[in-house]
């Protein structure tokens, strides 16, 4: 997955909260998180992490 | 504490005002201190400045709309997801290249600053409490305004620094060599 997805979708939790629309931040932020996890999950793996975690 | 009871949500937006001008700063920071190393890309410090942007949306909600415990949690949630990502790196085994600000790495000063945000915003979410949670619109002061500008412009910055150093790709050309 591209990294530029959540990077793009933060911009818009970013600019959606200086407008002061809520509802809109939030959903772009929640979409962020997911993204940044799915990045991590699906380009992370077999690499080796501390601790073996 | 009076500056809570005194005028409800007007003191706490000043001091989420303050805390996301020191996110900001963090921000900007971290990007030039990644730019300095040139040729350095490391995905997880991507995901660590995301982490910040998040915490620092929950924070930019506070400023605009008002102190919620919606927005405290937004900021919990990303503070310990970056908690998490800076813990795993400050784990990873030192490097003789790495550079060293006041004797530690940039990872773990990351790590305490994620801690104190998530402190920061249990601590406020604790005593916050007289403020009601909606998201009516409210006039917002010249410098809070100016923070608020100030955190769009480190954002964009930081996603234009992370574009230039990966492109539109999955950012994972030099992972082996970060892990």
């Amino acid at each position: 997955m591209l990294m530029v997805f959540p990077l793009l979708t933060g911009i818009l939790a970013v600019c959606y909260g200086i407008l002061g629309r809520r509802p809109a931040c939030v959903v772009f932020w929640l979409l962020t998180m997911g993204l940044c996890v799915a990045w991590a999950f699906g380009n992370l793996q077999g690499h080796p992490v501390p601790l073996a975690l | 504490m009076a500056l809570f009871l005194e005028s409800p949500g007007h003191g706490s937006r000043q001091v989420n005002a303050l805390m996301l001008f020191l996110v900001c700063v963090g921000l900007v920071f971290s990007l030039a201190w990644q730019g300095m190393a040139a040729g350095y890309i490391c995905p997880l410090c991507t995901l660590q400045r995301m982490a910040l942007v998040m915490a620092g949306v929950g924070l930019l909600l506070n400023v605009r709309l008002g102190p919620s415990p919606l927005h405290y949690a937004m900021t919990i949630a990303a503070a310990l997801a970056g908690v998490a990502i800076s813990c795993w790196l400050a784990l990873l085994p030192a490097e003789a290249s790495d550079k060293l600000l006041m004797g530690l790495r940039l990872h773990s000063w990351a790590f305490v600053i994620f801690g104190v945000l998530a402190a920061f915003a249990l601590l406020m979410q604790t005593l916050d409490r007289r403020w009601g949670d909606n998201a009516i619109k409210r006039t917002t002061s010249l410098l809070g305004t100016a923070v608020m500008v100030l955190f769009l412009v480190a954002a964009l910055a930081s996603a234009a620094g992370t574009v230039m150093d990966c492109g539109v790709s999955t950012c994972l050309k030099s992972l082996a060599g970060t892990l």
